[in-house]
């Protein structure tokens, strides 16, 4: 395609599609979901990887950290998880008589949050609560955590007995959801002969640190939106409201996900505005998970509420 | 068909067969008590056809088997009808094609075509009845049938019932206005609609021409409305409400018929000595399919469209098909002073060698009597009231000599028998006596302004010539059951059970939804089906409009709906949001019909990018032209620098635009 002549390809662009090379270089052929998941990233949001173990969704997220230059903590839920071992504890320091707060490890800019679905809801809420306010109060004292904030949680999908699976209303505290699904042949020869994915990770150089990623995130949130593109919006928002086909319709903060997302979607692109084009790209990964359907009607036609949605709003 | 979305596969068409032969169903069902026996078979064998289609079981009729069946529509309109014009034969036609319609579904346009086809079908309801339940039946069905066009109008598809019936209610809402222009101004005709006759044969509750035992009594259980009076001032009280129907003076020792005299000879009427007596009334006549009319004893004033016979019985022209108005006056205390010498015998006329133990009680009565009428009409009644008669809805039944079997031994009767019995023992002195019958009582609404006569109010009474009084209404079932004469049917002490429940039931609530359903009816029929070509001229007439001619009327009426309409379509094209009028996207819509024309199809949900990715594979040499393009559109439409060379320079490049 003839690059458009007005596009300005910024140094922002450049630097996201150094990032993004050198991810696929470690996750093979899964180009739009690493797009998707650094979309996720410049949006502030936070991200859902649900599938099957094994897929790779532990060394997207390293190769994510690595790459931006942010620090990395991973916390492996299990069902005695405990929130103070999500968040931190106050211990009593006797030198000092005072109490003397220990991080715990969601004290970092990139938080692998690996099977959420095992812990119990109490430690879940403790962690979803920190997404949301980007901060952590223990023993009535609020500290704030470091910026970037970014979380990803994985989940597996499959019903396993002593697990709790995150609920309807939790899922939409995730900005995107993503399945990473097996990849496809060619990429799976290449990942049997190739070398070690981990040793491959500590090889990869950071093209970004903590500062560069803040910037990039208010650049993105500054990108110019049209009238005609918020029509776009309200009428995907008033689509999934009067049709049957959904429980409840999309609430205000699933207009204002998509929105964000198709915002740092286009400053990866490139573009200095956004296009309905970037609404369609996120739209799945937005808006699948905060949808609740009526009947099995479209799962019968193998079609996604996204799909059918931008299958059928007119694109104004 | 349009776009590919439209288009149904053929499978979901029989799908959606069910919920349309139902819709059918639903539109018809008011019909279906009009329509003759072979229609309804034919209805019948549809129905089941279409089901048979529906599940699977019988492929759709081809083009052949279509012009068969169409035949037999009409073999069968011939058949039943003997014509396929006309108000009857022709709704039934369009009820038949209808349902044929169903066999050849190919399009979701065909089912819309249907679905039109309902609006006709349910209008035509109208020909049978424009009562108020019909109106509320066929509103609520054309707020669905509009509901269901609003799916094939919405692209989507898929809105939800309850905002598509929103919708539907919004555009019913908007038509209202014009509605009520075509309501006011739409030249009305004199006489029935369309000038056609309505069915006489429609069985219809109400008195007939013959009285026989239990004629009455079998009316009395039920509490349909008569008729309903609108009075000028007060009513007169209950005792005095005789309303007079027919004249019976015809005795074939069971049965009591009518003779009526030719109606151009007027009777003589008394003079009303105080004028407190008279009322002023309108009746609103529900139609019983005969030609008599229902007033006030004795009546004194009355419309042109009315005959009066010399038995003061009224009667209209034509025989009551609809709900009828008339205005009349009558004076209580006016008696008919008239009697003709063939009247005479007609009225002392009884059969022959029967009844002989009443003939004699007469003769011995009449000769206690003095041979004096008045005397003897008192001692007859002060026979009635002193002996053991009784008021009863069950009597039993009488013999050949049905007088004797009464007087003297079942003592049992409900007022036909009093009435009947009474005029037979004047008769048996030569008294000219005759038998009325109509309606007695009527009940004034609780809460709105108008009385109400049921058909449990039906009466009989009799009437005896006097010399030098006249004809004398006599009622000897005010003798034996002085309550019912007072009080009403309700609290004559008869058989409760026997009577209809909306004058015994206790429940206060039922009692009063009744009554308040009965006063919207009352006010729909005056109003609204009321509204003739003299009420339309009364109304024109206050809007400073004297004499305004049908056509004048016709003209006025296309200019006022055509500025309505105009008024309509302005506000909606300004209502209408202002991208619409945007010319960038105008000139994008340029384009996308010009790629249409080179045979890449525009669909509505796709990006200009998508747009242009499927073009470049249909128009490979004008890559370079349709990126350019695509991109300096969306730039213009979705970016925020509005540079006016780029829209010069994408207008240009649109006009340039010849992709075939």
């Amino acid at each position: 395609m003839q690059a458009p002549d007005r596009t300005i390809r910024t140094a922002a662009t450049a630097i996201l599609q150094r990032a993004a090379d050198s991810i696929s270089s470690i996750i093979l052929g899964k180009d739009d979901h690493i797009r998707l998941a650094l979309t996720c990233l410049i949006a502030r949001g936070h991200l859902l990887l649900e599938d099957l173990p094994g897929v790779g969704k532990t060394t997207l997220a390293h190769a994510i950290a690595r790459v931006m230059g942010l620090d990395f903590q991973r916390i492996q839920f299990t069902s005695d998880l405990l929130p103070a071992d999500v968040l931190g504890v106050a211990v009593y320091d006797r030198q000092r008589s005072a109490f003397e707060f220990h991080q715990g490890p969601i004290f970092a800019n990139f938080i692998l949050a690996d099977e959420v679905n095992r812990a119990t809801p109490k430690t879940q809420s403790a962690l979803l609560e920190a997404m949301e306010e980007n901060q952590v109060t223990v023993e009535g004292e609020t500290r704030a955590l470091p910026q970037p904030f970014f979380v990803i949680a994985t989940q597996n999908p499959l019903h396993q007995i002593g697990t709790y699976p995150l609920p309807e209303s939790q899922l939409d505290r995730f900005l995107m959801r993503l399945h990473l699904g097996f990849p496809d042949e060619q990429a799976e020869r290449q990942l049997l002969k190739g070398e070690d994915r981990r040793d491959m990770i500590e090889q990869v150089k950071p093209v970004l640190d903590a500062n560069k990623l803040i910037a990039l995130q208010k650049q993105a949130a500054g990108l110019h939106v049209a009238e005609a593109l918020l029509d776009y919006v309200q009428a995907i928002l008033n689509f999934t409201r009067a049709s049957p086909l959904f429980e409840f319709g999309l609430s205000p903060r699933g207009g204002l996900a998509l929105l964000s997302s198709a915002r740092a979607l286009a400053l990866i692109d490139g573009k200095d505005f956004v296009l309905p084009e970037h609404i369609k790209q996120v739209l799945p990964a937005v808006i699948n998970h905060r949808l609740m359907q009526t009947s099995d009607q479209l799962q019968a036609d193998q079609q996604s509420a996204a799909d059918f949605i931008a299958a059928s709003v007119p694109v104004p | 068909m349009g776009t590919s979305r439209h288009s149904f596969s053929q499978d979901r068409l029989t799908a959606k067969l069910g919920p349309v032969l139902l819709g059918i169903h639903i539109v018809a069902l008011p019909l279906y008590p009009h329509m003759p026996l072979p229609v309804l078979l034919t209805v019948v064998l549809f129905s089941i056809w279409t089901l048979l289609i529906i599940l699977g079981r019988v492929v759709q009729p081809g083009r052949l088997t279509m012009v068969l069946l169409a035949c037999i529509v009409v073999a069968v309109l011939v058949l039943s009808f003997g014509t396929i014009f006309g108000q009857q034969p022709g709704s039934a036609m369009l009820l038949l094609l209808s349902f044929l319609k169903l066999f050849e579904m190919k399009s979701t346009r065909d089912i819309a075509i249907v679905i039109f086809m309902g609006f006709f079908l349910i209008a035509s309801n109208f020909f049978y009845s424009q009562s108020l339940m019909i109106a509320i039946y066929v509103f609520v069905v054309v707020v669905y049938l509009t509901s269901v066009l609003i799916v094939f109008s919405d692209r989507l598809g898929t809105t939800r019932f309850i905002v598509r019936v929103q919708h539907s209610l919004q555009m019913i809402l908007l038509a209202v206005p014009l509605m009520l222009i075509l309501f006011v101004l739409f030249p009305r005709v004199p006489g029935p609609l369309w000038g056609l006759p309505k069915d006489t044969q429609t069985a219809a509750t109400g008195l007939s021409e013959a009285m026989s035992p239990g004629s009455i009594s079998r009316l009395v259980s039920s509490g349909e409305v008569a008729f309903r009076v609108k009075f000028v001032g007060k009513p007169p009280p209950r005792s005095e409400r005789y309303w007079r129907g027919l004249v019976l003076s015809k005795y074939d020792g069971k049965t009591w018929r009518s003779d009526n005299a030719p109606s151009d000879t007027y009777p003589r009427l008394s003079r009303s000595e105080g004028a407190d007596t008279s009322y002023d009334y309108t009746v609103m006549l529900e139609p019983h399919h005969r030609r008599w009319l229902f007033a006030l004893e004795s009546i004194v004033e009355y419309g042109d469209e009315q005959n009066l016979t010399r038995e003061l019985q009224l009667l209209s022209t034509d025989p009551i098909t609809d709900v009828t108005r008339y205005s009349l006056r009558s004076d209580t205390t006016v008696r008919n002073l008239g009697l003709f010498e063939s009247e005479r015998g007609k009225n002392l006329d009884l059969p022959a060698a029967r009844n002989r133990q009443t003939v004699e009680f007469a003769r011995a009565l009449f000769g206690d009597s003095n041979q004096d009428g008045s005397t003897y009409v008192k001692k007859v009644l002060q026979h009635f009231g002193e002996q053991a008669f009784f008021y009863t809805l069950t009597p039993p039944l009488l013999g050949i000599n049905a007088m004797d079997d009464f007087l003297f031994r079942t003592r049992r009767g409900f007022c036909e028998h009093y009435a009947s019995a009474f005029v037979y023992l004047m008769r048996a002195v030569s008294i000219p006596a005759r038998v009325v019958v109509g309606y007695q009582g009527g009940a004034m609404h609780p809460f709105d302004d108008y009385m109400i006569v049921r058909q449990s109010d039906a009466h009989a009474w009799a009437e005896v010539w006097l010399e030098g009084q006249g004809w004398v209404r006599i009622d000897p079932t005010a003798a034996v059951s002085p309550t019912r004469i007072q009080n009403g049917i309700a609290s004559a002490g008869l058989e409760r059970d026997l009577l209809p429940s909306i004058l015994v039931s206790e429940n206060a609530w039922f009692q009063r939804a009744r009554l308040l359903w009965d006063s919207f009816h009352n006010n729909w029929n005056l109003w609204v089906i009321g509204f003739d070509q003299q009420r339309q001229q009364r109304l024109l007439a206050l809007l400073g409009m004297k004499d305004v001619s049908s056509s004048e009327l016709v003209i006025g009426l296309v200019l006022v709906m055509t500025c309505a309409v105009g008024l309509l379509a302005w506000w909606v094209l300004l209502s209408e949001p202002a991208r619409q009028r945007d010319v960038v996207r105008a000139y994008y819509d340029k384009f996308c019909r010009k790629l249409q024309k080179a045979g890449v199809s525009y669909h509505p949900h796709e990006c200009a990018g998508e747009l242009m990715a499927r073009a470049s594979r249909v128009l490979p040499a004008r890559e370079r032209e349709l990126a350019m393009i695509t991109a300096d559109y969306q730039c213009l439409r979705y970016g925020d620098d509005p540079d006016p060379r780029r829209r010069e320079r994408f207008i240009r490049a649109i006009r340039r635009f010849r992709p075939s």
